[in-house]
């Protein structure tokens, strides 16, 4: 128990020493662009000098850097993310409004991709070597070679243009009932989830093989248990466990996928947001979603590597 | 035969014989674009927008501005097929050498390159990829830059673990024993025996690389039109897609075709060097 605390501990140590190395980078970034936008909003005359002054100020503009991290941490720490330099709202504002759109379409997604992948994925491995292992394999590959963005269009085109089954558009309203939330959802979590269902259809079966190979497979085998019974009882769970870590550490990949798969669907998400800020050159923006997705992958991992640990008492707290 | 059990393994495996094919088909139509394609991909042709596939003279049809689609897809798998290899290059580039000093010094180089491995790997890979383009603004020289400088950590991780159980092994003690310098252990001796699996993770990320480049020219951060990068024309064609939708089919069938063939030669060559797997057939 102690070591698993130690470990705990550890990894929390390792968690937030790189959420801190995310913050410089990401004001590093910032602070390296080419074309200070006060400047650039004072040649478009969208403010005037006076103005540009103040703003330089509160940005610390005229500081070293240092200051100027030093003071960007120091807001962090409040949840203070500046402000918008195209709608002046608060960012920290606008990402929270935009980032429960993103977790239930990251989560739909893993949804969707874990309900494709783990049932092919079985039936692949039950069947090794032959047509529909082959099938399931070259569908798999499909799934990961197909750009989102090009799937994401197909399906507006075919669902929502021609057949009119599906919204195209958006996200659902609870008020309007569930129907409408999850309507609007197939869609874009299809989108999102077709890449990560192939990857883990994959990894499944190579894990359900792994399994069967092992003694005790062979030992229920001889004593005359039901293949069915031998697949589900005694090789899924334990082949279960590379395939859900795989699927937690996969969340980053959803995560930046999410920025394509928002901008398609106008999903109100952190994705569209951040898209849109850096088509405007919004810094404040780009610099808190960044964040939020990094921050967001890290607690994931995070998640992810202590229930490893949970579940399988055989890793070493290393 | 039998002093090539790599090859020999790699052309048993059906599909990734087939993916060879198919990637030396694109490589020939990006070699050799201009006597392929039947018109200057940039040529408009403003009297004939939106020609449907079938069209004469336009086996693929036009795009909005009357330009010869599979013109401009045979040019694309230029651009994709030369970023993707320049990315892969840059990054097995910084990530081998790092990983070789991490893995073969130690101490705190190793602590220090590790770590900010694991600064890179928490970072959503493409949401990284954006920041740094808004940042540097949008060129195919900044996406091969961004692209390689960011898929870096992959190829250290693998090679410091390769190094860590080679720099254990008895040639490296006889090179070391014999006076050699450490540069010299690093790249005359345990180097070499660190490529083959540079290039083979290099081979199964070139697929990766050709993605993203057309995901950030999709978003519009990429290579910028007029250049016919595949990406960059799903882009452009969304805004006619209910009318046009051929604009955009084309040439997601040609990234998915090319990343597929690029996909099956990475299976087949991981399968035929990693022995552990060959033993087991």
């Amino acid at each position: 128990m102690f070591t698993m605390l130690n470990y705990i501990i550890r990894r929390l140590l390792i968690g937030l020493f790189t959420l801190i190395c995310i913050t410089f980078i990401v004001f590093a970034l910032v602070s390296l662009a080419p074309g200070d936008p006060i400047r650039l909003m004072l040649a478009s005359e969208r403010i005037n000098p006076e103005l540009a002054q103040r703003m330089i100020q509160y940005y610390k503009l005229d500081q070293p850097w240092y200051m100027r991290y030093g003071a960007y941490l120091f807001s962090l720490l409040h949840g203070d993310l500046g402000y918008s330099l195209t709608t002046r709202n608060k960012v920290s504002l606008s990402i929270a409004r935009a980032f429960p759109n993103t977790v239930l379409l990251t989560c739909a997604s893993m949804g969707v991709a874990i309900l494709i992948a783990i049932p092919l994925g079985i039936i692949a491995a039950a069947y090794r070597n032959t047509l529909a292992d082959y099938s399931a394999l070259v569908a798999a590959l499909i799934g990961v070679s197909m750009p989102n963005f090009w799937l994401g269009l197909m399906l507006i085109l075919i669902f929502g243009l021609r057949l009119k089954w599906l919204p195209i558009f958006g996200i659902g309203r609870l008020e309007r009932g569930l129907m409408d939330v999850i309507s609007h959802l197939i869609l874009p979590s299809i989108t999102l989830g077709s890449g990560l269902a192939g990857l883990l259809m994959r990894l499944t079966r190579s894990a359900l093989l792994d399994v069967l190979g092992m003694e005790y497979i062979r030992t229920a085998r001889a004593k005359g248990v039901a293949e069915s019974q031998v697949l589900i009882k005694h090789s899924f769970r334990n082949a279960m466990i590379p395939v859900l870590t795989t699927a937690g550490l996969q969340f980053g990949s959803l995560l930046g996928g999410a920025m394509i798969v928002e901008t398609i669907f106008a999903w109100p998400g952190m994705g569209r947001l951040a898209i849109q800020a850096v088509q405007e050159r919004d810094f404040p923006v780009i610099q808190g979603t960044t964040l939020v997705f990094a921050a967001s992958f890290i607690v994931v991992t995070l998640i992810v590597d202590l229930l490893y640990a949970v579940i399988d008492p055989r890793i070493r707290y290393e | 035969m039998n002093r090539h059990p790599v090859l020999r393994s790699f052309l048993r495996n059906k599909l990734a014989v087939a993916g060879s094919f198919i990637l030396i088909g694109f490589v020939v139509c990006a070699i050799f674009a201009e006597f392929i394609a039947p018109y200057d991909p940039l040529k408009m042709d403003l009297d004939h927008p939106f020609q449907p596939p079938g069209s004469p003279g336009h086996l693929l049809g036009t795009d909005n501005f009357g330009r010869d689609i599979l013109s401009r897809l045979i040019y694309g798998a230029r651009i994709s097929l030369s970023v993707g290899l320049v990315v892969v290059a840059l990054a097995s580039f910084i990530g081998t050498t790092l990983g070789l000093i991490a893995g073969y010094i130690g101490g705190l180089v190793d602590l220090i390159i590790m770590r900010l491995v694991e600064v890179f790997y928490s970072f959503p890979f493409l949401v990284l990829a954006v920041a740094v383009m808004a940042v540097l603004g949008p060129s195919i020289y900044n996406v091969m830059l961004v692209l390689g400088v960011v898929n870096w950590p992959i190829y250290a991780r693998l090679i410091r673990s390769r190094v860590l159980s080679l720099r254990e092994e008895s040639f490296v003690e006889a090179a070391r024993a014999l006076g050699a310098s450490r540069a010299r252990i690093m790249f005359q001796h345990i180097l070499p025996n660190c490529i083959s699996l540079s290039l083979v993770t290099g081979a199964m990320q070139v697929a990766g690389a050709i993605l993203a480049t057309a995901s950030l020219g999709f978003l519009g951060l990429g290579v910028q039109p007029p250049t016919p990068e595949w990406g960059a024309m799903l882009n452009e064609g969304k805004a006619f897609f209910r009318e046009a939708p051929f604009m955009i089919t084309y040439p997601g069938i040609a990234i998915m075709i090319v990343v597929l063939a690029l996909n099956f030669i990475g299976d087949g060559l991981r399968d035929a060097v990693d022995p552990r797997l060959r033993k087991e057939r």
